[in-house]
């Protein structure tokens, strides 16, 4: 029984595969630029900005402005406070983080007052993510007895 | 890699100190640094020590995969629960609610003291599980 691999259509077949993922691989790349770097207006400020506007605890300070996002990258951006003598430009997410993280979630650590206070949701995507890590490993490794 | 009994007494000796360290940075990951998902890994660590002895079987007799997968699932069905919680008492999903509806009894805090420790049993169970079913698939 020989089974006559078809050589051009095989080459095809993997090129068309390997451009489709080096299309998906610049797309998620450039996503993640355009997103992270702090552009002229304030691209990452407006994101937060607009991000923070439905945070997940009530805080009425975020809450109340979120109408002006379009001027909140630039004024954010431009304030800065000096604190110990090194000065932190201080975005208003940042602020508000920095000043009422503890109080409204009660958590001195504040990466964990972020992860389960304000983005407690983002916390329980990535719960997800690993137990469908677990679940495909089980069933990749059981699959091939 | 040659298994030695030096691994095994090592690790038996080890492994409650292992695990005692990975509770410590779960129930103290809101003040330290530490928190549900670095506590499980090191709890997950302590396990794969265990199970990289002589005999794994009977190392790890406390931790069965049946047992770890059911701990896996009940305490992600918790993390859910944690979360609906707040929605029954009218607030939103994974909302703390224990500002407006705990009393005085209990601090802010617990809410995100009782998520730690859950997510840290999740990732616990969950990273010994996928070493544990690689080390089977090794050992066939």
């Amino acid at each position: 029984m020989g089974e006559e691999k078809r050589n051009p259509r095989r080459t095809v077949k993997r090129l068309f595969h390997g451009l489709l993922d080096l299309i998906a691989l610049l797309v998620v790349v450039a996503l993640f630029v355009v997103v992270l770097t702090p552009g002229e207006a304030g691209e990452a400020g407006r994101a937060g900005g607009a991000a923070g506007a439905a945070p997940e605890e009530p805080a009425p300070s975020v809450g109340g402005a979120d109408a002006d996002g379009a001027d909140d990258g630039a004024a954010g951006r431009a304030a800065t406070r000096t604190e110990g003598g090194v000065e932190i430009a201080a975005g208003r997410i940042r602020r508000h983080i920095l000043e009422h993280g503890t109080a409204e979630t009660g958590a001195y650590n504040l990466v964990t007052a972020i992860y389960l206070g304000y983005r407690a949701f983002d916390t329980l995507g990535e719960t997800i993510v690993l137990l469908l890590a677990v679940s495909g490993v089980a069933h990749l490794v059981r699959a091939k007895q | 890699m040659k298994k030695t009994d030096i691994i095994d007494v090592i690790a038996r000796k080890l492994a409650p100190f292992i695990f005692l360290f990975g509770f410590y940075l779960v129930a103290f990951g809101h003040r330290t640094p530490g928190g549900g998902f670095q506590g499980g890994v090191v709890i997950a660590s302590g396990v794969i020590l265990l199970a990289l002895g002589r005999n794994p079987r009977a190392a790890l007799s406390a931790f069965p995969v049946s047992r770890l997968s059911v701990a896996e699932v009940l305490s992600y069905t918790l993390l859910l629960a944690l979360g609906i919680l707040g929605m029954t008492l009218g607030g939103r999903f994974l909302e703390n609610i224990l500002p407006t509806y705990g009393g005085g009894i209990l601090p802010r805090v617990s809410f995100i003291f009782a998520l730690n420790i859950v997510i840290g049993i999740k990732v616990g169970a969950g990273v010994s599980l996928i070493c544990l079913h690689l080390f089977e698939r090794e050992s066939r």
